[in-house]
């Protein structure tokens, strides 16, 4: 028997209550709201994947799916057709103010949904199938059944497409599935994505790689914004395939095969702040507020336990720092940053010590390129001082010390070059372009660094720039095996004498084009 | 031995995949000292030894791509000892199963192993397909084949009649099966005891809508929650510039009784010139027509531009996506469904 998969605090899990779904992450205490309903999590922690639970005055809790939902329905006999049937007010007996005292007196669900059909003139009249209908209908309002899972792809891009579609090119399901199998993306491939679909592509091509070999998000802007891959709850190895190459560099990468150098002028010219605040937000966390609260962490770790100790648990902390992330990564979860004051005083400080931190940074940059030893040991040293003050070590996640920055920007900057090296040694298996752009100036420049005979997979929200970028990849050569796509899904209604397609489907869900490198002759 | 990661270049024993031309691919199976036959004659399997994939390669009457085998392309050119699942269902079923490294599949059955080579390429290095097929020498056919293309740590090929016997593993080990055999239902108890059930996941494909109500009966009866059916399929389209004649509706400054002739078209086919767009032999069957005008006749002239297309006083001349005039129309259903504790 395989150990069960329990759920824990701080997993990002989905919420699912029959098609609809809700990322969040577990906090304790902290209020989430869906629909009319407001409830804290608190008690999913524990409890296994999979599981469902029912909500119980602002708290949630699991119930066994044997006894869920048994509802005895009286038998008061049917109707042959709707011949009968008035539609009009008055077939419910029972008014909203009764059936929201019911509520309010404790009335399980079931007992709600019985009262409901004992009080509905029309029920008995009703033919069997409308009869499963309404009970189904008035299932789902009173007493939703949600089941917590952990964040696949399927969820996340079901999700999204249901609820802002817009957000993410128009990508649907099947239309992922569709790239990320002519993309053939699998393990210890090197992958290059451009995805301005929150990170959902990008998300679902690190699941496929499985932490084996690489992903480079060529990103627009001065930040990448992939929310979404937070929500995998990806481990360190796995984020460590992860780089992240700035699309505004790929012209010089193009002209002088080394974009580096750029870095390290900008470093020396005291542009580091903007770099290590990229390096600071690639981590999805809010700036400003971020080194606030790390200058605190870094020199007087004191002050921070004690406003440790003024919460309820150290864990509440955690919670408030960690809603400055929700703030920009989560229009899905949307809840509110009750704690966030707290974390406002420590920004006084901010200006002066973060001059001396630029300084800083500048001069171990150099040195810790060829050594980064030191820097190692002072975090284990810092750790420690952490424990002591009864933090988890997790928590460095969030609010790591001045070190643990420069540690982190050594690596990004280590991780930039390797990708690099990735893309001018010709060693990508796999370009993926979702985006919103123009397409074909993004590819143009991205096929010089795929090798050949592996796969170009090209996603448009429109057909008219893929036409395009299909013509001019035509003329540059290099490239076989053509193929201009859209994917079609319809889904059924299946019941016993009542199976037909479901009466509204998606009109579009983008389209793809796809194409295999060779080898100029 | 080329299927399992990505590869650089050629090696004795590699399944590649000759590219001839479009939707003309070939399989075949290096092997030093043979010669495979082409469209472009023949072609000696020592020259592609070492070869980078992806290369050209001459043949006495032209010249091919040789490249690595997709699972896609193994797909396009699986010798097929049944009927298959090609991409798009393949590419569903995938996501549907939350299929990723690490993941245990069983499938069943194993048919010509279209499909058995997309899971493998999805889960390997870290999972494992358990693949049944009922028909003896398939299955012996299939084990083979794993066993060439260098899977064969990553599955586990057996002959065995899922329907009667079960699956014979281990219980709760699964976390995702795939049935594709003419009575899904009768499987669906033993994939129950063999699934994960925090979110274990199945899946069925069925070509008879029949099939899938009794499929959708039988896994309520299980236990088995959201329960949904689709049906997927993918529309190519063909990229052309394609040139339609203005009509003629008669000189806007005349009388009409002045200029009958203005009336009449030639139908002559005009060929496209217009841009340096290969023209497809198979152009569609819009007869170009062009009006010839008493006045100005000559060169054309472009009077007019716009986002969608350019016109000129004979002709529109635009881009266009156009969809098959026949392609599948339907493959299967496939039934989708999950295990909650």
């Amino acid at each position: 028997m395989i150990p069960k998969d329990l759920i824990k605090e701080g997993d990002h899990i989905v919420l699912k209550r029959d098609d609809n779904f809700w990322v969040m992450q577990v906090r304790v205490t902290r209020f989430v709201y869906i629909d009319k309903h407001k409830f804290t999590l608190d008690g999913v922690i524990g409890e296994p994947y999979g599981s469902k639970f029912q909500l119980k005055n602002e708290s949630i809790c699991r119930i066994d799916s044997s006894t869920a939902s048994k509802l005895d329905i009286p038998d008061c006999g049917k109707g042959i057709d709707n011949r009968h049937i008035v539609g009009k007010d008055s077939n419910q007996q029972l008014s909203h103010e009764e059936i929201l005292a019911m509520k309010k007196d404790g009335l399980t669900g079931d007992s709600i949904v019985g009262r409901l059909i004992e009080n509905s003139s029309t029920f008995s009249l009703k033919t069997e199938y409308a009869q499963d209908k309404y009970i189904a209908k008035k299932k789902r309002k009173h007493m939703p059944v949600f089941i917590i899972l952990r964040p696949s792809s399927r969820l996340l891009i079901e999700m999204y497409f249901a609820k802002s579609p817009g957000k993410i090119c128009h990508l649907r399901p099947d239309s992922l599935a569709q790239i990320l199998t002519h993309a053939n993306v699998r393990a210890h491939s090197n992958v290059a994505v451009v995805d301005t679909c929150l990170g959902l592509v990008l998300g679902a091509v690190m699941e496929r790689l499985g932490g084996f070999g690489n992903v480079i998000h060529i990103y627009h802007g001065q930040t990448p914004m992939r929310p979404v891959v937070d929500y995998y709850d990806f481990d360190r190895n796995h984020m460590n395939t992860l780089h992240s190459f700035p699309m505004e560099k790929l012209n010089l990468l193009k002209k002088t095969g080394n974009i580096l150098i750029d870095y390290d002028k900008n470093n020396t010219g005291g542009v580091a702040d903007d770099s290590s605040c990229k390096k600071m937000a690639k981590m999805g966390v809010d700036t400003s507020t971020k080194e606030g609260t790390e200058t605190t962490a870094g020199s007087n770790t004191t002050t921070t336990a004690n406003k440790e100790s003024s919460c309820e648990s150290s864990k509440c902390l955690e919670t408030s720092e960690k809603t400055n992330d929700g703030g920009i990564t989560s229009p899905v979860i949307g809840d509110g940053c009750k704690n966030d004051s707290e974390t406002l005083p420590t920004k006084t400080s901010e200006p002066i010590v973060n001059v001396d931190e630029n300084m800083e940074t500048d001069t171990k940059v150099v040195v810790s390129t060829t050594d980064n030893q030191p820097n190692n040991q002072e975090r284990s040293k810092d750790k420690s001082k952490e424990q002591v003050n009864g933090a988890k070590p997790e928590k460095k996640r969030f609010r790591g010390t001045f070190e643990d920055r420069e540690a982190k920007r050594e690596i990004e900057l280590k991780k930039l070059a390797a990708a690099q090296e990735m893309l001018t040694t010709k060693k990508l298996d796999c370009i993926i372009v979702a985006s919103k752009f123009y397409p074909t100036s993004l590819v143009l420049n991205l096929i010089r660094y795929l090798a050949p005979s592996r796969q170009l997979v090209v996603y448009s929200q429109y057909k008219e720039p893929l036409m395009e970028c299909y013509a001019q990849l035509r003329e540059v050569g290099g490239l076989v095996n053509f193929r201009v796509m859209e994917s079609w899904c319809r889904e059924f209604q299946v019941l016993n004498m009542r199976t037909h397609p479901l009466v509204n489907m998606s009109g579009t869900g983008g389209y793809i084009l796809v194409a295999t490198s060779v080898t100029k002759s | 031995m080329s299927f399992a990661k990505y590869k650089e270049y050629i090696e004795d024993g590699d399944t590649v995949i000759l590219f001839l031309g479009f939707d003309n691919t070939l399989s075949i199976r290096v092997s030093k000292g043979t010669i495979s036959q082409t469209r472009y004659g023949a072609l000696r399997h020592s020259e592609l030894i070492g070869r980078k994939y992806g290369s050209q390669v001459h043949c006495p009457k032209g010249w091919l791509y040789v490249l690595y085998p997709t699972p896609e392309l193994w797909t396009l050119n699986v010798p097929h000892r049944t009927q298959i699942l090609y991409s798009t269902d393949i590419s569903l079923v995938t996501l549907q199963l939350d299929l990723r490294p690490g993941s245990v599949v069983l499938e069943a059955g194993t048919g010509s192993g279209s499909l058995s080579h997309a899971f493998l390429r999805t889960i390997m290095p870290t999972g494992h397909l358990y693949t049944f097929e009922f028909h003896e020498q398939r299955a012996q056919i299939a084990q083979k084949e794993f066993e060439q293309h260098g899977l064969s740590e990553c599955v586990t090929a057996v002959c065995r009649d899922v329907s009667k016997d079960g699956f014979g593993v281990d219980d709760e080990i699964a976390d995702a099966v795939f049935l594709d055999m003419p009575c899904p239902w009768s499987a669906i108890p033993f994939a129950k005891k063999a699934l994960k059930k925090q979110g274990g996941r199945i899946c069925t494909f069925s070509p008879c809508i029949e099939q899938v109500q009794k499929t959708h009966e039988v896994l309520k009866e299980n236990g088995f929650e959201d329960c949904s059916t689709v049906e997927c399929l993918v529309r190519n389209f063909d990229i052309r510039t394609v040139n339609i004649a203005v009509p003629c509706l008669g000189d806007e400054d005349v009388v009409s009784e002045e200029n009958p002739q203005a009336t009449s078209q030639d139908q002559d086919a005009h060929p496209n010139e217009a841009s340096g767009e290969p023209i497809d032999k198979n152009e569609p069957e819009t007869k170009k027509t062009e009006i010839k005008k008493e006045e100005n006749s000559g060169a054309s002239k472009f009077f007019s531009y716009n986002l969608v297309g350019r016109k000129t006083e004979e002709n529109f001349q635009f881009k266009s996506g156009i969809p098959p005039t026949t392609m599948p129309g339907h493959t299967g259903y496939l039934t989708i469904a999950a295990l909650y504790l």
